[in-house]
């Protein structure tokens, strides 16, 4: 674990800062591009199937938790591109990262539509 | 902006066009109403009582989605399934927004849940003691208002205590100044102007009678809840008699029903019924009332239409029909 939080550190102190502001928001547009249909079609089925509530809440988390997952994963694709020959190993850090912001987002998300939308319906 | 991700740039280019469709078919708004199916809401869950009896089973109420101008594709899903009502969405409707819809089926279950304490705590005998108000239960997004929310109790409009005459004496295009109680407390003054709209000169807002409760016998707690809407009144009475008296009305029976309750013990009619029924039947309900007349006709169609229907079709008038009928079964 603290390889690869140094790992991290060492991958972002590779990069200037524009490189990685560049990266961040391209890596978002993508990443919001592909998850917002998918959102809106969770949003559109569980308005009129309520019965089936509790499915379309865990895959409208399971839905954020990609979106943060895929937008960290592309963050490291991108900086991959700028500078090939690095020895870090950016996509493994990436994949951690993406890994870890899945589960915390997932989590998150999961608790709050269950407090404000499972509870309720 | 884009370095890194080149590869990608022709198939989003592509991509673009039906991308866009598909992002309107799920956001745009069309002028339709769907009624959707939704669950049980038992009673119990948002009124308390300290003291108050068990029974065997939850008195439920019935909730359905209402879904007002939805997206093209909730309403080509609402063509499709069997199970969900399409309509065109009556013109009474049209500009209303979400938050204004929300906000008025809050009111409209809160003056319910009055008049449902009014009613079950009468018939059990027990002191309750309410004030006839006027709340604003609606506006329209084309009204010129200002200071005026959904939920102020109206106390008087240019100065007259008689609110509906004094409206109908504003001349159009004048406006009315009103003095209004808001949520807090505080006695303000609001101004609306009366407009031509279609023909019709219209203040464009719904004020409702409440009957507002100052003091009753047994306390009791009114939780929130995001379920609006009047048409649990008959529900909730029944709730309230059965929660405060010792005999128990549910004894082995899932009940459930639905229907507005009015000051007098009738029962009035509500809307979607027929997403209502299938609702009660997939929760497993064993009695389900329903208002007397159109409603009664439209359950009986819907129950017609399901495999093994097991429920049992209520149609009462009044709680008071609804009370009888319970107690007759119980023995």
């Amino acid at each position: 674990m603290n390889r690869l939080i140094a790992l991290s550190i060492a991958m972002d102190e590779t990069f200037t800062l524009t490189e990685r502001i560049e990266s961040l928001v391209s890596a978002f547009i993508l990443s919001t591009f592909i998850h917002l249909p998918i959102m809106l079609l969770f949003i559109n089925l569980g308005i009129l199937f309520l019965r089936f509530i509790t499915l379309y809440v865990i895959l409208g988390a399971i839905a954020l938790g990609s979106w943060i997952a895929v937008w960290t994963w592309l963050y490291g694709v991108s900086l991959r591109k700028k500078t090939i020959a690095s020895t870090i190993p950016i996509e493994r850090v990436s994949l951690s990262r993406a890994l870890a912001f899945f589960i915390i987002v997932f989590s998150i998300s999961l608790f709050v539509l269950d407090k404000t939308l499972i509870q309720y319906f | 902006m884009f370095k890194g991700f080149e590869r990608f740039k022709r198939p989003l280019l592509i991509l673009s066009l039906p991308y866009l469709l598909v992002i309107l078919a799920f956001s745009m708004r069309i002028d339709y109403r769907i009624y959707a199916p939704g669950g049980l809401n038992p009673v119990g869950n948002f009124i308390e009582f300290e003291d108050a009896y068990e029974s065997q089973n939850p008195l439920s109420t019935t909730y359905i989605m209402n879904v007002e101008e939805p997206t093209p594709f909730q309403t080509l899903i609402g063509k499709l399934s069997p199970t969900l009502t399409l309509s065109e969405l009556p013109e009474y409707r049209e500009g209303i927004s979400d938050s204004v819809n929300y906000e008025s089926a809050q009111v409209s279950k809160n003056t319910s849940v009055d008049l449902a304490l009014i009613n079950a705590y009468e018939a059990l005998g027990l002191s309750i003691t309410y004030e006839t108000e006027h709340i604003v239960s609606l506006y329209y997004d084309y009204i010129e208002a200002s200071n005026l929310d959904i939920g102020d109790i109206v106390l008087s409009v240019n100065g007259d205590e008689d609110i509906k005459d004094a409206f109908d004496r504003v001349a159009c295009e004048e406006d009315a100044h009103l003095e209004v109680r808001k949520e807090d407390g505080d006695v303000e003054t609001a101004s609306i102007t009366k407009q031509e709209r279609d023909g019709d000169c219209l203040f464009g807002i719904r004020i409702s009678t409440y009957y507002r409760i100052t003091d009753s016998e047994i306390p009791y707690t009114i939780k929130d809840s995001p379920i609006g809407g009047p048409s649990g009144g008959l529900m909730q009475t029944l709730y309230i008699y059965n929660a405060l008296s010792e005999a128990d009305l549910t004894k082995d029976r899932v009940i459930a029903g639905t229907g507005t309750i009015r000051i007098d013990g009738s029962v009035g009619a509500i809307g979607g019924v027929r997403e209502k029924v299938f609702t009660a039947h997939k929760a497993g309900v064993d009695i389900f009332f329903v208002p007397t007349g159109s409603n009664h006709e439209d359950a009986l169609k819907a129950i017609r239409s399901l495999n093994n229907p097991s429920m049992e079709l209520v149609a009462v008038d009044s709680f008071e029909e609804a009370l009888t009928y319970l107690e007759g079964m119980r023995t």
